[in-house]
């Protein structure tokens, strides 16, 4: 009797779990939104934002093809709110779906909005329980809007190109790769300045407009507070070891105007804080391998001498692209993009006790730092001199 | 005593092992935040496994001296009728008190993290009811889950930990020790406050197969524990830096970075696997401690009819209990290792003072 | 939804009381009883929102001495 019971109620559970529990969204129920960017609205205390949504019809096939060809795969929508949170949920105006978050790349912040504070605009994606932190975080040269504006190359969905733009972006390392696990870490932590990828939307033939990934965004606290060029931000880069692959361009040997190229292997970095007439100083040991990438001097160049010779040289780049970013940090925009007090404080964490407070004001642009560069070049790669030598 | 029940020795341990660590490793990370960022590995080891582990030989040598009673008949041999059933009526409140915190805690993560949308009675409801069900069935029952269970789920939190470590960074567990010893210290009463309820082990001593390594079994599952501690302590510094303190559930947060080959895998519902079946071992361990309690209390021959009753006392408590979750933490935080350390470090002291004095 | 928790109640009375006469566990019976009144109080009350003492608080009042000392010889604040 108490079996037949148990069986019953076995079944009644099984029947109502197994069909579906309250948070079930079937997927033609949905709108997925690949992208999203953030700006100031018209209204100055509100937030307009900006949602790339795929369209689902329009996804299938290959671009070019026909199929899914002359209409658009994805579709921006715009809404406004006082905070993230309200503006995303101001989506349910325009859209028939219930917006689907998880799948989203990129989240571009617009200028004007990341001068006033990030960290108010990073709440939202970070409190969720979708996985959010490997989310791509950049900030727009001018609006974010702009940027979905633009077209990609390859994708159909912009926002699928960019993921894959930063994420290979290593390979010229020009500009930094900052998701929003990164921009978290860095925001919470004492001592480091935030550093961003940046994005624009730049005018190419056809009226048509392209997306350009290069340099980055340089934050005081949560605000926006400049930006750095392509070789000042590889100069960051190199002191913070984050110099993944490239080319560095150096004069020939030779003595005439003629360039060679060395390509970038493997770059390491070391920050060492130590103490120096009693006030703290800063060490930075960058060590870099290279190869020889091309020339375009017809002297070979694998002699002792030259190869010696372009090791100085692609040090001495190296020295001067730190060295401006270095400066640019201290003198310009006084914030320590470095994470230089981060590690004075795992050293000395007494004196960063004083030091903390009037750190970016006054102890980081005072801050003796020494860049010691240690270049090395391998291989010249499969030919040994170039063609029709003398 | 009619169900006669046996249960082994390693089975005991990793009871215990999920008693502490199931929903602690979900919120000890929040409340240890709160005191310490780059040291939080220590709070794990030393300094959990020092106290954890001398608490458990306190509870494991009480128990062994009087190896043929449950904790409430030490409490009336030792104290006598009416001093020691006052004191068995505050165990076994306290244990109630216990699981209804726990299952209050299992219901909060899954309505915080998976099913947001899901009033939390239901989730508790249908949850006590399959613990209802396995805890009507004795705790051999429990106990032989608890067997398969432990290998798999340790294996999981070591893997979360392996998966991530991509995202490691060494540096950020220094500065060592800047604070001093007291923040560590003070971070590591939470999870010692749930480690010291292997005061409830003694609750079926009689049932154990060899009463006289219980001292070892229970150091053991501390050990287990602060091992895992560790492991997730580190970890979750190593990967969020100073943004730990922000963080609700480390664990949970460090599950969601897992990504294999650039994809998010579906391996978050795994993981989450782990955690319900470890909480529902738990919350089946604390009900059962306290439907065993109160059977010896009241002096009866058979707990099954009280599991169903009990667990409708449960399930309205454990809502009743908060109001929302920032109050638990707090709890937790503050108020736990006070009460819990009290109850279940300075009664036991005192029944071994008590037995000493009457040369028991 | 009252009628559901009744309903609940009455199931749970019907799988578990007969079972207690036939044997005459009499004491089983009353604690049976004693809790499952408990219970259904506890959670009568909740369902119409009629205020309850809060044990949490209870245990917060008995304990914030002792929890205050702790946080002194440790040096927190």
């Amino acid at each position: 009797m108490s079996k037949i019971g148990l069986w019953v109620i076995t079944f009644v559970l099984l029947a109502t779990t197994i069909a579906g529990c309250w948070s079930v969204h079937e997927l033609d129920t949905l709108a997925i939104i690949m992208g999203t960017g953030l700006d100031k609205a018209e209204d100055p205390d509100k937030i307009r934002l900006v949602a790339q949504v795929a369209v689902p019809a329009e996804l299938g096939g290959v671009p070019g093809e026909g199929g899914g060809g002359g209409a658009k795969a994805t579709t921006l929508a715009i809404t406004t709110g006082y905070t993230v949170r309200d503006a995303a949920q101001n989506l349910s105006r325009y859209f028939s779906r219930i917006a689907y978050w998880p799948d989203m790349q990129i989240l571009v912040i617009g200028e004007e909005a990341a001068r006033e504070g990030i960290s108010p605009l990073l709440d939202f994606w970070n409190r969720q329980e979708q996985p959010f932190r490997s989310l791509w975080v950049m900030v727009a040269k001018g609006e974010a809007k702009d940027i979905f504006a633009a077209e990609d190359y390859l994708e159909k969905i912009s926002a699928v190109g960019i993921a894959k733009l930063i994420n290979e972006s290593g390979q010229a390392s020009l500009t930094r790769k900052s998701r929003l696990l990164d921009v978290t870490r860095d925001l919470a932590s004492p001592g480091v300045s935030p550093v961003l990828t940046r994005i624009e939307a730049v005018d190419q033939a056809e009226g048509k407009k392209r997306i350009r990934v290069a340099g980055s965004a340089v934050f005081r606290g949560d605000r926006l507070t400049g930006w750095l060029d392509e070789s000042a931000t590889r100069g960051l880069l190199w002191i913070t070891g984050e110099v993944q692959s490239g080319a560095i361009v150096v004069q020939c040997p030779d003595g005439e105007k003629r360039d060679v190229s060395l390509k970038i292997r493997r770059a390491k970095s070391q920050i060492i804080p130590e103490e120096k007439d009693g006030r703290i100083a800063i060490r930075v040991e960058i060590d870099v391998e290279g190869d020889l990438g091309d020339q375009t001097c017809p002297i070979n160049l694998t002699t002792p001498e030259h190869w010696r010779s372009l090791e100085r040289r692609q040090a001495a780049i190296i020295e001067n692209e730190s060295a401006a970013a270095l400066r640019l940090a201290q003198e310009e925009f006084q914030t320590d993009i470095f994470g230089f007090g981060a590690t004075i404080r795992r050293k000395f964490p007494r004196e960063w006790e004083e030091m903390e407070q009037s750190w970016d004001e006054e102890g980081f642009p005072r801050l003796e730092v020494t860049i010691n560069v240690t270049s090395k070049l391998r291989r010249p790669g499969l030919i040994l001199q170039p063609n029709r030598s003398r | 005593m009619m169900e006669n029940e046996q249960i082994t020795l390693p089975q005991l341990t990793f009871l215990w092992v999920w008693g502490i660590v199931a929903t602690g490793i979900l919120y000890f990370p929040t409340t240890i935040s709160r005191h310490v960022v780059e040291d939080a590995w220590t709070v794990a080891v030393p300094f959990f496994l020092a106290f954890g582990a001398m608490i458990a030989w306190l509870h494991g040598v009480l128990g062994t001296k009087f190896s043929r009673m449950t904790l409430i008949g030490i409490c009336e041999t030792i104290c006598g009728k009416i001093i020691g059933k006052f004191l068995g009526l505050i165990l076994v409140l306290w244990f109630l008190f216990v699981t209804a915190l726990t299952l209050r805690l299992v219901g909060e993560f899954v309505v915080l993290t998976i099913m947001p949308e899901t009033p939390l009675i239901a989730i508790v409801l249908l949850f006590m009811v399959l613990v209802a069900y396995s805890v009507r069935h004795g705790i051999e029952v429990i106990a032989r889950t608890g067997e398969i269970l432990s290998p798999v789920s340790y294996v999981a939190i070591a893997v979360v930990v392996v998966l991530v470590a991509k995202e490691a960074r060494f540096e950020n567990l220094l500065p060592f020790m800047a604070q001093g010893w007291g923040p560590p210290i003070r971070a590591a009463l939470t999870p010692v406050s749930f480690a010291a309820t292997t005061l409830g082990a003694l609750m079926f001593t009689p049932s154990l197969n060899r009463p006289r390594l219980l001292k070892l079994s229970l150091v053991l599952s501390v050990v287990v524990v602060s091992t895992a501690g560790l492991m997730i302590e580190s970890m979750s510094t190593m990967v969020f830096g100073a943004a730990r303190r922000e963080i609700m559930f480390l664990h949970f947060d460090l599950i969601r970075l897992i990504k294999l080959l650039n994809i998010h895998l579906g391996l978050q519902s795994i993981f989450m696997t782990v955690i319900i079946c470890g909480s529902f071992l738990q919350v089946s361990l604390f009900y059962h401690l306290t439907v065993v309690g109160l059977r010896q209390w009241l002096g009866l021959m058979y707990y099954r009819p009280l599991v169903t009753p009990l667990g409708v006392v449960i399930i309205a408590l454990s809502v009743l209990l908060f109001e929302n979750i920032l109050e638990i933490v707090d709890f937790m935080d503050k108020f736990l290792p006070a009460a819990s350390l009290t109850l279940q470090v300075g009664i036991p002291c005192l029944l071994l003072l008590g037995a000493r004095v009457r040369r028991l | 939804m009252l009628l559901l928790l009744l309903l609940v109640f009455g199931g749970i009375i019907a799988l578990e009381a007969p079972g207690l006469v036939r044997k005459q566990m009499w004491g089983e019976l009353a604690a049976f009883g004693f809790l499952l009144a408990l219970g259904m109080a506890l959670s009568m009350a909740q369902m119409l929102d009629i205020p309850l003492p809060n044990p949490t608080k209870g245990i917060e009042a008995l304990f914030k001495p002792m929890a205050d000392a702790i946080d002194k010889v440790l040096m927190v604040k």
